[in-house]
């Protein structure tokens, strides 16, 4: 299926939405897995996003400008004995993709046609 | 670790695979995100299946097929074609995967038909010389997927090419049709879109929309079936003295590629047709913003 310029793809809105979750929580930054685990939770699925799936998103919301990344120290991931994570953090597009993607979801509300008791 | 190494080594040969011949900083980028991604997996207490590994692979395999083929033709800075096959052509996710099935299989039947033909049975040879097309055109598809990446008309007409040789046994024609359709569309051989040199011209007609590329590859491909049935029939395969009381199995063979055939006109003209259609109302009937 052909994608509409600008639209904002399901699986980018739950990552978009989880990486708010991440910022609130405190985290901000965030990896691969630990996306995978919180989308899992999110959506009460029982499989964790599959590698392609996930990376092929996490590259196209880089490219689009909605996500940065960046490797990690290597001391920190040597001193732990776990190989280097690549860190993700949201950008203002983000923020404003998620609103937009939101926006467009939502029902539009009422026109006002009448009488206003305020 | 408990997780099996299979699933582990599953995924990294994999993921070694795919990102094969891509450029140093994208491989290298994925690979060790994969690596990272594996070992949180697997020292995370909650996750260490062997399924849940083996599974997260298996389920993306259409996703990294597809990441790879758009990072090859960015990385190519091939921006003008990228830009007319997206314009002309949905993307062509569909026909990658079909025109390497048929490659692949009519080039292993016709190399087994090549060493195991009926020379050895003190036979005419009509079994290997029969074998040559499929071979040939085997390797021309593949042959010509290759080259594509490199150049899209030429190695476009080198597939379509092989799918025609493949056709030539009728058994081959309904998934020949889809691989030429694909090979005509996607490698902008039926349009005026490319550097404004027509390729098809009809008279009085301009041919820049999609729904009249698939017509004519769905005319062209009904025209070139019928011409391989008539040559089929008049080839002397099916001998005279098949009857309906002393039946042959070369008068079944014959009537299955009558069937199979006009089905695969049927369903090429038919995807042309409704594809067409579709693309013609999405295109001139989409809603206002």
């Amino acid at each position: 299926m052909r994608r509409k310029p600008g639209a904002v793809l399901p699986l980018e809105v739950a990552i978009l939405s989880t990486a708010i979750d991440f910022v609130a929580s405190g985290t901000g930054r965030f990896h691969g897995f630990l996306l995978a685990k919180h989308l899992r939770g999110a959506e009460g699925a029982k499989l964790l996003t599959a590698h392609g799936t996930l990376y092929k998103a996490l590259s196209r919301m880089e490219k689009a400008g909605w996500l940065v990344s960046e490797w990690e120290d290597p001391e920190a991931a040597a001193d732990e004995g776990r190989p280097r994570r690549r860190l993700y953090e949201m950008t203002a597009a983000g923020h404003a993709a998620l609103a937009r993607a939101t926006e467009q979801a939502s029902p539009a509300p009422p026109r006002d046609v009448g009488w206003n008791p305020v | 670790m408990t997780v099996g190494p299979t699933a582990v080594r599953v995924c990294r040969t994999w993921t070694l695979l795919y990102t094969r011949g891509l450029p140093v900083e994208i491989r290298e980028r994925r690979r060790q995100e994969i690596e990272s991604d594996l070992w949180e997996q697997l020292h995370d207490s909650n996750e260490p299946t062997r399924r849940g590994v083996l599974g997260r692979t298996l389920r993306g395999i259409h996703a990294d097929v597809w990441w790879r083929y758009r990072t090859l033709l960015e990385q190519r800075g091939a921006r003008q074609r990228s830009h007319d096959m997206k314009k002309t052509t949905g993307s062509g996710t569909w026909w990658v995967p079909v025109t390497v099935v048929l490659g692949v299989v009519i080039a292993t039947m016709g190399i087994l038909g090549l060493a195991l033909g009926d020379a050895g049975e003190g036979g005419s040879g009509a079994k290997v010389l029969a074998s040559l097309p499929p071979a040939i055109g085997g390797f021309l598809v593949i042959g010509g997927l290759a080259a594509r990446r490199q150049r899209l008309v030429t190695g476009s007409r080198l597939v379509i090419a092989g799918a025609v040789l493949a056709a030539l046994d009728p058994l081959f024609i309904p998934v020949a049709a889809l691989v030429i359709i694909g090979g005509l569309w996607t490698g902008n051989l039926v349009t005026n879109d490319r550097d404004d040199r027509p390729r098809v011209e009809l008279p009085g007609h301009s041919m820049t929309g999609g729904w009249y590329r698939w017509l004519v590859a769905a005319a062209l491909l009904g025209a070139a079936g019928f011409a391989v049935l008539i040559v089929w029939e008049n080839s002397g395969i099916v001998p005279d003295d098949c009857t309906e009381a002393n039946p042959c199995w070369e008068d079944s063979v014959a009537w299955l590629a009558w069937i199979l055939s006009w089905l695969s006109a049927m369903v090429t003209g038919g995807i042309g047709i409704v594809l067409g259609v579709l693309r013609y109302f999405s295109r001139h009937h989409t809603r206002p913003a």
